[in-house]
Formats: structure tokens, sequence, C-alpha cells
């Protein structure tokens, strides 16, 4: 039998039968939220906590533990959480977010804000509409508080580090998805609309090289620093070739890997644990520019920089 | 060993339903835009929810809750079910009421409200799902089950223009799928650029996402970016318009090529090439995402079955050694 007849037969049929299948996630976002935090790294607010794991999540799992709750200041589905939580400093932070759970309570809470399409809902999540509480530790959302930096007014900035134990994914896995992921957008005069499809690959580790000077998070000229941006050229697993160009690195004013950034020099290498998040920063630039309607693009994210260490070893 | 030709064939064919189907979504997308498609949708789906009274539905929009969801043509393309339930508890209560004052909401609803409409708000605040606690969340809920089947009439009319479209642009561009098979195969130095362009399309983002948002070119300046193209979308590139052209045998030469040809084999011709066109018309329906992935399906198993003497595709990576 003569086999190059066989692709022919097998794959044209198939061009018509096999569809990707896909879980798609919409926000609909205030502008005024976006401008309020498109140059900030952190979100001040209170949050209502409605569960929580009772034990932080085993290391190899990413050591965090989830508090899911409802916060006036972001206004949709969200959880909250403490990164490496099994860790003494942490242990207050822990027991003041059990001790609230279920009270109703709204709790002074501070962290890096993150939209990410992890959790999907069938339903468009709508900023500022209703937000019923969580029924579970992991309810349908795609707004986190992650990592908290400070809760009932206990700081917790010092567990932003490595997770001992915990393998996250590696460079050209998660930033080769990053770099596929698209994004449907619908401007009008007070709101966007971005639906992007489900996407994990939280924490990544991947080496670095700064590409310019940083620029400080100063909440839009707003008197206030809460961390520091700077573009970064991220290398593939071996170190030696350019993944991707130019991604924004956020860095937490006060925290391990914030000073990490402060100690090194211009393009320095620097070995880096971080998690995705949306740009928003681009999102209002491109308005700016006169972006409106439906447009659809490639999904701007940004990372959030937990973990840092010079990649020459030195600290 | 796999028979690349054909497979090439594929790939190729593949790419120009991609290319199709990357026009087809954007002239969707802009007419869409240019027509208000969504604001009509919501427009008929409160109308419908409202029982189809004129005097309402216009009070509803004119409320300022509503109205300042707006966009500039005056009509939101997006209501929450928030708003819509404050408003119309607004309306209905009355200036003299607060919005919840559940007894005016009720005398409202049984003085202000039609019959039809009055009868299904009376039962919707009658709902006894303990879930629901407020009368502004069961209107809410009735508001969100209406909006599913407006979510649902939006679906299904995108469908018929993504047909008509493809259908459209197929008979346009006589996008002959028999044809562009038959160039494909005979044809090595337009399959071998098709490929060439069908690789390139692969490596690079899925085809709803060609362009970012924002390019970050100051690199001491991580806060600010040059927008991408705000007011404009570039759906091919120009080696892919060229590579599009030489496989679209245009009606012009088909006409050539059925000239001089009668009876049964110029029906043959003729019939050989409507099946094409339906051929082309029902593969560019099927979306570019599809054929994307498709795609890169075929570059996978292409690089897996490449030539001995085909240099490795650098972005697959060297099987390991013993």
């Amino acid at each position: 039998m003569n086999s190059r007849r066989i692709p022919y037969f097998l794959i044209l049929p198939a061009l018509l039968f096999i569809a990707p299948i896909a879980n798609a996630q919409t926000i609909v976002l205030q502008r005024t939220f976006i401008e309020q935090y498109k140059n900030r790294a952190t979100i001040d607010g209170t949050f209502i906590v409605d569960k929580a794991h009772p034990h932080p999540n085993s290391p190899a799992s990413d050591g965090d533990l989830h508090a899911a709750g409802r916060s006036i200041d972001v206004g949709l589905p969200m959880v909250a959480e403490v990164m490496n939580a099994a860790g003494t400093s942490q242990a207050d932070v822990v027991r003041a977010i059990h001790a609230n759970q279920g009270k109703e309570t709204a709790v002074p809470i501070s962290g890096a804000w993150r939209i990410w399409f992890e959790h999907p809902s069938k339903q468009p999540q709508i900023q500022f509409d209703d937000v019923p509480p969580a029924g579970n530790t992991n309810p349908d959302h795609c707004f986190e508080i992650h990592p908290i930096t400070a809760y009932a007014g206990k700081p917790i900035l010092q567990s932003l580090h490595e997770i001992n134990g915990f393998t996250p994914k590696d460079a050209e896995s998660a930033f080769g998805r990053y770099e596929k992921l698209s994004a449907s957008l619908e401007i009008d005069d007070q709101t966007v609309t971005i639906t992007s499809k489900q996407v994990g690959f939280n924490y990544v580790k991947f080496v670095a090289q700064l590409a310019g000077k940083p620029d400080s998070l100063d909440n839009n000229n707003g008197g206030t620093t809460d961390g520091q941006v700077v573009l970064a050229n991220v290398m593939d697993n071996a170190g030696d070739a350019v993944l991707v160009n130019n991604v924004r690195l956020v860095f937490i004013a006060g925290t391990g890997p914030a000073q990490a950034l402060t100690n090194s020099p211009d393009g320095a290498t620097l070995e880096l644990l971080a998690l995705p998040r949306l740009d928003l920063n681009a999102i209002s630039t491109f308005i700016d520019a006169g972006g409106s309607g439906s447009v659809v693009r490639k999904l701007p994210y940004e990372m959030i920089v937990v973990g840092a260490k010079n990649a020459d070893n030195t600290p | 060993m796999f028979g690349l030709p054909i497979l090439e064939v594929a790939i190729g064919l593949g790419f120009v339903y991609l290319l199709l189907a990357l026009i087809c979504t954007t002239l969707n997308e802009t007419i869409a835009g240019l027509t208000g498609r969504r604001a009509d949708f919501l427009e008929k789906g409160i109308s419908s929810l409202l029982g189809d009274d004129p005097d309402l539905k216009k009070k509803l929009f004119d409320h300022p809750l509503i109205g300042s969801l707006a966009q500039k043509n005056g009509r939101p393309s997006y209501l929450p079910a928030s708003p819509f339930a404050l408003a119309l508890m607004d309306i209905v209560t009355g200036e003299r009421s607060a919005t919840n004052d559940a007894a005016a909401l009720r005398d409202g609803i049984k003085t202000v409200l039609k019959p039809a409409l009055r009868t299904s708000l009376l039962a919707v605040l009658a709902d006894s799902n303990t879930k629901l606690k407020t009368d502004q969340e069961k209107i809410e809920a009735w508001y969100d089950e209406g909006m599913d089947r407006v979510s649902g009439w939006y679906k299904r009319h995108t469908h018929l223009w993504i047909w008509i479209l493809a259908a459209v642009i197929t008979i346009g561009l006589d996008a002959d799928s028999v044809h562009i098979f038959k160039t494909l195969w005979t044809n090595q130095a337009i399959r071998t650029a098709v490929v060439e362009s069908a690789k390139r399309r692969s490596q690079g983002e899925r085809p709803e996402a060609l362009m970012p948002l924002v390019v970050r070119n100051n690199q001491n300046g991580p806060k600010t970016g040059t927008a991408v193209a705000p007011h404009n979308n570039d759906v091919l590139t120009r080696e892919e318009t060229s590579e599009l052209s030489d496989l679209l045998i245009g009606w012009k030469d088909a006409a050539k090529e059925w000239k001089g040809k009668a009876g049964g084999e110029l029906f043959g011709l003729i019939l050989l090439h409507v099946l094409g066109l339906l051929f082309t018309a029902a593969a560019v329906t099927l979306g570019a995402p599809f054929w994307f992935d498709m795609l890169n399906r075929f570059m996978n198993i292409r690089s897996a079955g490449r030539a001995p003497d085909e240099p490795r595709d650098k972005s697959s990576p060297a099987p390991a050694t013993a």
C-alpha cells in the first residue's frame, strides 16, 4: 500500500471535525478602576473573608493559603492569598483570616492586585455589581489579591520569597502560553469588557535581563509609591537566548525582590519567581491613543515578582 | 515516513482557510461595530422583557442609571442587571416613594405596567427562591434569564452573518478549494512558498491576537508605550496577500477555462467549481482559531516526519538521545 495516500484521507476529514475547546471568561472593568490601578503594584482596601482554607497548601502545591471573599474596593468575586503561609512570620495573619472567616467583618488588606483568567465563570463578572458571599474557598473568579502583603494591620512583606519544595513552571512553557493568549476588548465610555480563555501557569521561574531603568509605581503621581516597574528580556530555560522582549516586571515596595532590584546594576540578570497579571497600563495607553469599540489583540500581561536573586548568585 | 507533498497541500489549504477566516472575522466585527449590532440586540431583548411597551422602554433608557452606560451613539451595548433592576424599580415606584419600598413597588406594578408585564413581574416578586432575598435580586435574576436568551439570539445571528460573509468572500475571491488543491499539488514553487508562510503564521500568536495593544519601545520608560493601530487592524501581511492571489483563480480565469467547453464537460467543470466554492465557504465558517490550531497540528506532524535532508525546524526540540 502506498503510505503517501494515508495522510490525505485521514487529515482532510479531520480538518472539519476536530475543533478546539476552551473555556472563556468575561470580566467588565470600570475604566475609573483601570486608571486608578494602571500605575500601582498593590491595592489597599477592606476584605470580608467568607471561606478560607483551614491549612496552607502543601509546599509541593505552592504553599499558599486561599481565602475567598468580597471587597467593596474591588467589586468582583475574588480570593486573597498568603504566600508561604506556613512560615512562622505569616502565622498571625493566617490566624486573623481564620478568626474573621464568615463574620462579615471588613478588615483592612493590602497586596498585589491581580486579574488573571484562571477560574472562569459561565456568566460575565461585572465590577461593582452585587457580589454574593463565596460558597467555597475557590469560587469562579478572575480577581485576586495575591500575594497579600498586609492583613488586619499585620504586614507580611517578608512572605515574598521562593517556595521551598515547590516546582514552578519553567520560562518556555509559561511564556510560550502567555504569548499565545488573546483577549477581546470592548471599550465604551464607562467600562472595558475583557474576554479571554482560561489560563493557569501561575508561578513561573525564569531568568530576566533588565532592559532599562526601573521607574516608580507612583499611583499616577498621587504622592505615594508602592513599588517599581522595569522592562526586562525574559530568557529561555537555558538562559542563553531571549524568549520575550520588554516584559513589564512589577516589584512591590519593601519586599526582598524590590531590594534585589535596587541592588542590581543596569542590565543585570536576575533569577525570578513571578505571577502573571493583566497589564492595565497597556489597556489605558491603548484607550488614551483613541482605541475604542471592539478589538481582539494579544492579552496584555505583566509579571508580579515574588522572588528574586541575582543570577550570578550574589544576593 | 509521511508523504510530505500531500501534507504540504493540507497545510496550504488550511493556511488559505485561515486567511479567509481572518478576513471574514474582521469584516464581521467591523460590521457589528458600525451597525451597533450588540446595542440592537440588547434593546430588542429589553423590549421583549418589558412586554414591548415602548413608553416604558423609553423611560428606562432615559433613566440616568442606564443613560450613564450609553456609548457615543446613545445606546448601551451592555447593561448589568443591577442598574436595570434599580432603574425599573425607580420608574415603577415613582418619585414619591423610595426605590426599595416593597408596597410602592407592587402598587406601581399594578397601576403603571401593562397586563402581560404586570403578571410576569408580580410572579417574579412572589418567587419563593430563598437565595433571592430582596425584590431587587429577584428582578435581577429575571433580567439575567432574559439576557441569556438575548445572548443565544446574538450568537445565532452572528453565525448567520459569518455564513453570509463567508459566502460573499468565497464567491468574491473565487476561492475554489478544488482549484487551490490542484495548484498546490502541481506547483511545487507555490506550495513551498505557502508552506513557509504558513510556518511563520503558525509560529506566531493565535489569529485573534495578531497585534499587541501596546508596544513598549522606551526601555527606560516602563510606564509608557505606543498603542498599536488603535483605529486599524491589518489582517494579512503583504506576503500572505500575494500568496493568496497566487492560489485563487479569479472569475476571469475560471471563465477562460470554461470557454470552448460544452455539454457534459462544461457542466462537470461548473459543478466541480461550485462544490469547491461550497467547501471553502463551509471551511471558512469554522473560524480562524480553528484553522490556526489545525495548522499547528499539521506543522507538528510535518516536523516529526520531515525529509532526511530537510533542516530541522528550530521551534521543535531535538529528540532525546540515549
